[in-house]
C-alpha cells in the first residue's frame, strides 16, 4: 500500500501534526476539522474522468466485499466498468482522492476513463478494508 | 448480576427493536422491565436503537419502515417511558433526503423526547455528513461528536465514520481524541460514563472492519472511571465484552441482520426465512438504578 507516492505525503503529515496516531498516516484530513490547509472532496489532479458504464473494457467486479480483481490493468485512455453484485452499496474512492464515485448501490455500475499512466490505489469509503488498484499504462 | 429466566422472557416479551439499559451505581445491571415494577428514585432508563437503514430494501427485509415502527411501538410500550433515546447510526442507508425525512418522521413518534444521535457510514454518503450533521447533529462538534449530563450519568457520542483510511477500521481522529480527553477531564471517578458511537470501539472482527483504529487512545481517558458502559452498532447483533470496569455492548438492527464474525463470505445482510426475520432485529434498554448505581443492559428482540 505504502509503495505510491502518496506514502511521502503521508510520512510528512505524520511528523508534522500527529506523532503518536497511526490513523493520521491517511493522507486526506477530516473534512469537518474545517482547517485552512484541508483537502476538499477531490483535490488531486484530474487523472481521467467518470464516464457511462460500457461493457467493451475492463471490469471490475464487487462481491462479498471484495473487489475482483484486486489489482486491474487498464490502457491510457481505456475505461473501466465497476459492478456492484453485493446487496450493500459500495464506493470507489481512489486513496488520493483524485477518483471519487457516488454510492454505487446494489446492482449498480461506476465507469471511469484513465487519461494519465500511472497506479492507482482505492478503496470503498464505506467498508474502507475493501482495497485495490488500478494500473494504467 | 443474576439475570433471572422468567424476568428475562418478560423483558423479552414486548415487541421492539431497541435495546434499554439501566444505569445505577455505576455498572450495568440486567433486566427490570417488569410491567408494573416502578423503577427507584434517582434511577432512569433510556433506550438505544441503530442500524435503522430507511431506504434499505433487499432481501431479508423489503420494509425497513414497518420494522423501524414496530420497534418504536415497543418502546413506547414499555411501562416506564425511558428518559433517553439514543440511536448509535445508519439512520438511513444511503444518505438520500427522503430517507432522512422519513427516519426524522418515524422517530418523531417516539414518546421518549430527548433523542441523540451519532452518525454512521450510511448517514455521510456522497455528501461527507452535510445532511446528517444539519438535521441530527445539534450541538455537536466536528463530524458529529458531542456530550451531555443526565441524572449524574455524563454521556460521550463519538463519530468514527469519517475520513476512514485505505485498508483500516473506524477513526475518531486527532481533534475528536482531544476534545474527549478535555471533556472528561474534569468528572470525578465515580461518573458513570456512557460512550456512543457507530462502528464498535472493541476490535471485534477486524477482516470486516469491525473495530475502531484508534479506540484504545480513547479508552486511555476513560480507564480511571469505575463504569464505563460503551454502546456500539454496525455489526447488526448482539455482542458483549467486559474488560474491567468497561462493558462493551453491541446492539441489534432494526432492518437486517448481519452474519456472525467470518460465518459468511463478507458482512452484508444476512438472509433469514421471512417468519424468522424480527427475532433477529431488536432494541436495546439500558436501567440505571441510584442505588447501588449500576447500569442494566436488556436485549429484546421485535418478535
Amino acid at each position: 500500500m505504502l509503495k505510491r507516492l502518496g506514502a511521502v505525503a503521508a510520512v510528512a503529515l505524520v511528523a508534522a501534526c500527529a506523532p503518536t496516531r497511526p490513523a493520521a498516516v491517511n493522507p486526506a484530513p477530516a473534512a469537518a476539522a474545517a482547517r485552512p490547509t484541508e483537502a476538499p472532496a477531490r483535490p488531486a489532479p484530474a487523472i481521467g474522468t467518470v464516464v457511462q458504464p460500457t461493457t467493451d473494457g475492463p471490469q471490475v467486479t464487487i462481491k462479498d466485499f471484495a473487489f475482483g480483481p484486486k489489482e486491474i490493468a487498464v490502457p491510457v485512455g481505456g475505461t473501466l466498468t465497476w459492478t456492484n453484485k453485493d446487496a450493500e452499496p459500495h464506493t470507489v474512492l481512489a486513496d488520493d482522492r483524485s477518483i471519487a464515485s457516488r454510492a454505487i448501490d446494489a446492482g449498480e455500475q461506476f465507469a471511469f476513463r484513465f487519461d494519465a499512466p500511472g497506479t492507482y490505489a482505492y478503496h470503498c469509503s464505506l467498508h474502507p478494508y475493501m482495497t485495490a488498484t488500478v494500473v494504467v499504462r | 448480576m443474576s439475570l433471572d429466566r422468567r424476568g428475562f422472557l418478560k423483558c423479552m416479551a414486548w415487541a421492539g427493536t431497541g435495546v434499554v439499559w439501566t444505569v445505577s451505581g455505576g455498572v450495568l445491571s440486567s433486566c427490570n422491565l417488569v410491567p408494573g415494577q416502578s423503577p427507584p428514585k434517582g434511577s432512569f432508563s433510556f433506550v438505544q436503537l441503530s442500524d435503522s437503514h430507511v431506504g434499505f430494501k433487499q432481501a431479508p427485509n423489503a420494509d425497513v419502515v414497518k420494522t423501524l415502527q414496530t420497534a418504536i411501538d415497543g418502546v413506547n410500550a414499555l411501562p416506564d417511558t425511558p428518559d433517553l433515546m439514543i440511536h448509535t447510526g445508519d439512520l438511513t442507508h444511503l444518505s438520500k433526503p427522503a430517507e432522512f425525512d422519513t427516519v426524522d418522521q418515524l422517530l418523531k413518534g417516539l414518546k421518549v423526547k430527548d433523542h441523540f444521535y451519532v452518525p454512521g457510514e450510511h448517514d455521510n454518503v456522497d455528501d461527507n455528513g452535510k445532511q446528517y450533521l444539519e438535521r441530527f447533529g445539534k450541538g455537536s462538534q466536528g463530524t458529529g461528536w458531542h456530550s451531555f449530563d443526565h441524572k449524574g450519568v455524563h454521556f460521550v457520542g463519538l463519530s468514527n465514520v469519517f475520513d476512514l483510511p485505505a485498508g483500516g477500521l473506524g477513526k475518531l481522529g486527532a481533534e475528536q481524541l482531544d476534545w474527549l480527553r478535555k471533556d472528561v477531564a474534569g468528572l470525578g471517578a465515580s461518573t458513570p460514563i456512557v460512550v456512543f458511537a457507530h462502528i464498535p470501539l472493541w476490535t471485534v472482527y477486524p477482516q470486516w472492519g469491525w473495530g475502531t483504529d484508534d479506540a484504545q487512545e480513547a479508552l486511555t481517558y476513560l480507564k480511571r472511571f469505575g463504569s464505563v458502559t460503551v454502546l456500539n452498532g454496525h455489526i447488526h447483533q448482539v455482542m458483549q465484552k467486559v474488560e474491567g470496569n468497561v462493558t462493551f455492548h453491541t446492539a441489534r438492527s432494526t432492518a437486517f441482520p448481519q452474519p456472525e464474525p467470518g460465518k459468511a463470505a463478507g458482512p452484508g445482510p444476512m438472509n433469514v426465512p421471512a417468519e424468522q426475520l424480527r427475532s433477529f432485529l431488536g432494541v436495546t434498554r439500558v436501567d440505571y438504578k441510584e442505588n447501588p448505581g449500576s447500569l442494566a443492559i436488556v436485549d429484546s428482540t421485535l418478535a
